[in-house]
């Protein structure tokens, strides 16, 4: 833990300090606040890194590394599924990456027949879902660059 | 009044009147219990569906969907951890553990009592003290607002927990978080980076929802991976009385819960968002046994859903006399109100009296309709979010909440803003940086720098820059609770070791 406090205050430390340099172009009215709060978190991320040489260490922050890889894999999936919003719309980014995360998450992978079945319901909930945000509610969701749907 | 009392009663109990509200009930507890649908979404995108219809049965729904919504984002809260609507924040500090101890239906039944009880209290405030409360607000001016954040931010050290040190970096930031986009004093546009999406700022309920559904949607597949038990529910007999008798024993936690909803409410600005996280707090510094609070105290449940369901009511009373939502939803019917001809103010009272106190009745109704419908359809709910295995669970809370995040302002942006947030947050969460601060600092900033900048102004003005912020008189007693507030849990140390040395 003391690694990850010396790492986080250090982290914060440089965020105020860019964001420091950027109240420079502020009037005074705008630039009063955010310098008193960025004095004040820098001085508390100075404390944090000062206590993590003074406190021992109680936990380890990453407990075993394979018990993230499928968690990792999930975030970066969600990852895409947001990245390709803009691209091929929301419709087709659900599409694709819904039954992707549901495939990576379903645990009996050699249990074809579960796989196809989580798959099925989940284009079942983006389907009932969309329609009824879109034809019944009337959102109008990004249809992307492709322009599809 | 009085004429106007008799013929709202009557409308109220007309046949469709009572169908809108049980209609509006029922569909808000399951918005609400979706984590990443919103109730601010929700009535936001009935809205344009009342334009045709008459202002009873429009405000009425709209008023069932907001009491539903509010009380329903308990279940996932309880049951996910994922708060179904931001209100429910609080509740996830110990309604999940609770869960997770088995007890997840006394949880829910706990719930769904308290908000019951705090949203009728809050409604009786609404009915006759709007008038007084609403004066009391007028008297609100910057420096108050400053020192009401101030006195907001305390709560830090309650939502820390681990530690405290970690509790204020994460306020600070949640703080500095909130000055993105253009100053409301001054006008510079900060910190956006080039981006005209963030000359806005950061959108609220889109980095809400990423700071609390997010991490937990990674946390459920990382307690899949680790086999760890799902939530056991399990329906017992005799629950509501099983846990409506000791509440009952309590009075105190639901009437001051219920009064610092309606407080939190009537403050423009504040909203929901902190009511329930205020009142948990409250409830945690008065407790006889503090450190039972966040590891499954019934009573850190009872607190925030009793509260968060007065706030309904509270943010209602400046909407209704002022025309000045206390609350995001509030602000999405003070639209419904314009596009029904209606404004807000004594107008309101007199030439529109019977359509606005069946309105206020229909309050009542529908939160008396909470706990009837809750309990049955909170049956079906909690059936699905505890069998549905993790592998649709977990992405099919990401994708609502990439919808909730979207609708509110119908900007892609939005996504993106929940999914870094959640990301931050979840890396935060792993090195023991709580979310409740972040977020705390968040809401409250920009409603803090206006209150402060604004005084400083004002103090100039009279010759006294730092005067006027201690020679108000509801200055002063908001002083008073923030250095109660602060200093209350390090008095309470220092005195328990006292007695026992």
């Amino acid at each position: 833990m003391k690694t990850a406090d010396r790492v986080s205050s250090g982290i914060i430390i440089a965020i105020c300090v860019y964001f420091q340099i950027r109240t420079k172009n502020f009037n005074p009215l705008s630039r009063l606040f955010p310098q008193v709060i960025i004095i004040v978190l820098g001085g508390l991320a100075l404390l944090l890194f000062v206590m993590s040489f003074v406190k021992p260490s109680e936990k380890r922050v990453l407990e075993s590394r394979d018990k993230y890889i499928i968690p990792m894999l999930s975030a970066a999936l969600m990852l895409g599924w947001v990245a390709f919003i803009r691209l091929t719309g929301f419709l087709i980014s659900s599409v694709i990456f819904f039954p992707l995360m549901v495939v990576v998450l379903t645990k009996e992978k050699s249990n074809k027949m579960r796989i196809l079945r989580n798959c099925l319901i989940s284009l079942a909930l983006i389907a009932v879902f969309f329609l009824l945000f879109s034809l019944v509610l009337n959102v109008q969701f990004p249809s992307g660059l492709i322009g599809l749907i | 009044m009085g004429p106007q009392f008799g013929t709202a009663l009557l409308q109220l109990i007309h046949p469709l009147n009572i169908i809108l509200i049980l209609v509006g009930v029922a569909a808000g507890i399951i918005v609400g219990a979706l984590p990443g649908l919103t109730a601010t979404m929700a009535i936001a995108l009935l809205v344009p569906f009342t334009f045709g219809v008459s202002p009873v049965h429009s405000l009425v729904l709209m008023g069932g969907i907001y009491c539903g919504a509010i009380y329903g984002g308990s279940f996932s809260a309880i049951l996910v951890n994922a708060p179904g609507t931001p209100s429910a924040i609080a509740t996830t500090f110990d309604g999940y553990p609770l869960a997770r101890k088995g007890e997840s239906y006394r949880a829910i039944v706990a719930a769904t009592l308290a908000s019951v009880l705090g949203g009728l209290i809050g409604v009786l405030f609404l009915l006759f003290l709007s008038p007084l409360l609403s004066e009391a607000s007028l008297k609100f001016g910057p420096p108050e607002f400053f020192w009401l954040t101030a006195f907001g931010l305390t709560i830090i050290a309650t939502l820390a927990s681990k530690s405290i040190l970690k509790g204020l970096i994460g306020g600070a930031f949640g703080l500095l978080l909130s000055m993105i986009g253009i100053a409301p004093i001054g006008g510079s546009v900060r910190f956006s980076f080039g981006s005209v999406s963030l000359q806005n700022g950061i959108s609220l309920i889109p980095a809400l929802i990423g700071f609390f559904c997010v991490p937990e949607i990674i946390g459920m597949i990382e307690r899949k991976e680790s086999n760890q038990n799902a939530i056991p529910y399990k329906r017992q007999r005799h629950m509501v009385r099983r846990v409506l008798f000791p509440m009952l024993r309590k009075p105190f936690l639901i009437i001051r819960s219920a009064v610092i909803g309606t407080i939190v409410g009537i403050i423009p600005g504040a909203g929901g968002n902190i009511a329930g996280m205020v009142s948990y707090n409250e409830a945690v510094r008065v407790s006889k046994t503090p450190e039972k609070f966040g590891s499954g105290n019934i009573d850190g449940v009872i607190a925030s859903e009793a509260s968060n369901n007065a706030e309904v009511s509270g943010s209602l009373i400046p909407l209704l006399t002022l025309g000045i939502p206390g609350a995001p939803p509030a602000a999405v019917l003070l639209g419904a109100l314009l596009l029904q001809g209606m404004r807000p103010g004594p107008e309101l009272f007199t030439a529109h009296g019977a359509v606005t106190y069946t309105f206020i009745f229909s309050l009542i109704l529908a939160n008396l309709a909470i706990l009837p419908l809750g309990l049955a359809l909170g049956k079906g709910i909690s059936r699905i979010m505890t069998k549905l295995p993790v592998a649709i669970l977990a992405p099919l809370i990401f994708f609502l909440s990439a919808i909730g995040s979207y609708v509110i302002n119908n900007n892609v942006f939005d996504v993106y803003v929940m999914l870094f947030f959640g990301l931050i947050a979840y890396v935060g969460k792993k090195v023991n940086f709580q979310p409740g601060p972040i977020v705390l600092g968040l809401i409250l900033g920009s409603i803090c720098e206006q209150g402060l900048v604004q005084s400083i102004l004002l103090g100039r003005a009279a010759g006294s820059a730092a005067g006027i912020f201690f020679t108000r008189p509801i200055s002063i007693i908001l002083i008073v609770l923030t250095l109660v507030s602060a200093f209350w849990p390090l008095a309470k140390r220092l005195l328990g070791r006292k007695q026992n040395t």
